[in-house]
């Protein structure tokens, strides 16, 4: 009998301990702009702000031994963002930005309108665009695919509570959404070409 | 699909990847995915689909901020994790002075053994006194030993040999003893003749060594080359 194995977050972690950096560039990839995002709200300088996610990143990887799974990797991994942007901020003899409070809840649109202030034109109209690509393909979709990813990305549902809401298996589920993301991805794919 | 080297099931695992709804999949499924993801390509096309994905979070992300070629560049230099203990980074705190405590407890045992080998219970004896070397008059040499307790004495007669005699007080006796007892002693009895002497050297050694100051550990060292050098006969 085949062994099988629940893979996620944990089961990654599990081999970046055992020393598989494959694994990690997958996390890095899936958690990049989530961590920026974040870093973003303490250091507003774009330039800066990757430099600090960079070395949050690094410096997970360096503590990955001492991750025990007691929290998702994710909240595990935004506290060591946080704290690298505010270690950074006292480095540099500034404080964090009082827009922006870690302990209010996540949601982003605040930070998107204080950062539009100290974005360069040209960051900005890129971000505008690439919103709106994926908008626009999101738009395209069937409604089909297009009920499974907004009710996934708009709404965080698992796919088993997707599937019982679309009255539908979980395979179905992973299935419409990956094709979702296919038709995001051609557009998206096209727009970062050109760019 | 965009890259024809990504297949249907890879797509599908790396969307499900991204929302962390893999499910069960099997140890070869598993290497098959994480062997996709060696690619550029099934990397390039991860990162779109994070990217896509955030902007529909409504996170803030500009194009073109991957992080994955600096955090790589970061951790290049890193050791593997397996390799530093599968948990736990550093020692706990309690740790660091338990570790004190054993050394501390080694060299003592150490102090001990080296005591107890030192046999503190020769019998009083003529205390050594420097080694001589003197040459024989016709070339042959004589390795002369004192060996109070054992009464013998070796007479061997190598090429370029050196007569190797206590001088002092006993010198005398010992030649006189061996005039009377000499014998041929077997090499494990040379040996022997060899540890008492150098237990004599030890004990002579430890007396004034306890009066002087740290330095007293040098006499050792030269006791054991002067033994190196005998047997070598320089």
């Amino acid at each position: 009998m085949v062994e099988e194995k629940q893979i996620g977050d944990q089961e990654l972690v599990a081999r970046v301990q055992k020393g598989d950096k494959r694994s990690y560039d997958l996390l890095v990839i899936k958690y990049q702009y989530k961590v920026l995002s974040i870093v973003g709200r303490f250091v507003k300088d774009q330039a800066e702000a990757q430099d600090v996610a960079q070395e949050a990143f690094i410096k997970a990887y360096r503590a990955i031994n001492n991750f025990r799974g007691d929290s998702a990797f994710y909240t595990w991994l935004y506290r060591i963002a946080v704290n690298t942007a505010k270690n950074y901020l006292m480095a540099r003899k500034r404080r964090p930005s009082s827009d922006f409070d870690i302990d209010d809840d996540e949601s982003s649109s605040d930070g998107i309108e204080a950062l539009q202030d100290i974005e360069t034109p040209e960051a900005s109209y890129a971000r505008d665009q690439l919103k709106e690509v994926v908008e626009s393909a999101l738009g395209s979709l069937s409604e089909e695919l297009k009920m499974a990813i907004t009710l996934r990305e708009y709404d965080g549902f698992s796919y088993e509570d997707i599937a019982e809401i679309l009255d539908c298996p979980v395979g179905t589920v992973r299935s419409r959404i990956f094709r979702a993301r296919e038709v995001i991805d051609q557009e998206v794919k096209k727009f970062m070409d050109a760019e | 699909m965009n890259d024809k080297t990504m297949n249907e099931n890879t797509g599908q695992w790396l969307s499900a990847a991204l929302d962390d709804e893999l499910g069960d999949l099997s140890e070869f499924e598993i290497h098959q995915l994480l062997k996709a993801c060696e690619e550029p390509d099934t990397l390039d096309t991860f990162e779109r689909y994070a990217l896509a994905s955030s902007v529909l979070s409504g996170d803030v992300v500009n194009p073109g901020s991957s992080l994955l070629v600096g955090v790589r560049t970061g951790i290049e230099a890193e050791p593997d994790m397996a390799m530093t203990g599968s948990t736990g980074g550093e020692r706990p705190q309690w740790l660091r002075p338990l570790g004190r405590v054993a050394v501390a407890a080694s060299v003592a045992v150490a102090v001990v053994f080296g005591a107890n080998m030192l046999d503190t219970s020769t019998p009083d004896e003529v205390r050594p006194t420097s080694p001589v070397l003197a040459q024989q008059n016709g070339g042959g040499i004589d390795t002369t030993t004192s060996a109070d307790n054992l009464n013998v004495v070796r007479r061997a007669v190598p090429e370029n040999g050196v007569t190797y005699v206590s001088d002092g007080a006993a010198a005398g006796n010992y030649t006189a003893a061996a005039n009377e007892t000499s014998m041929t002693l077997s090499a494990r009895q040379l040996q022997q003749v060899r540890q008492q002497r150098m237990r004599r050297y030890l004990m002579y050694h430890l007396e004034h060594a306890s009066l002087n100051n740290n330095s007293g550990m040098l006499p050792f060292a030269r006791v054991s080359n002067l033994e190196t050098e005998t047997a070598t006969g320089h």
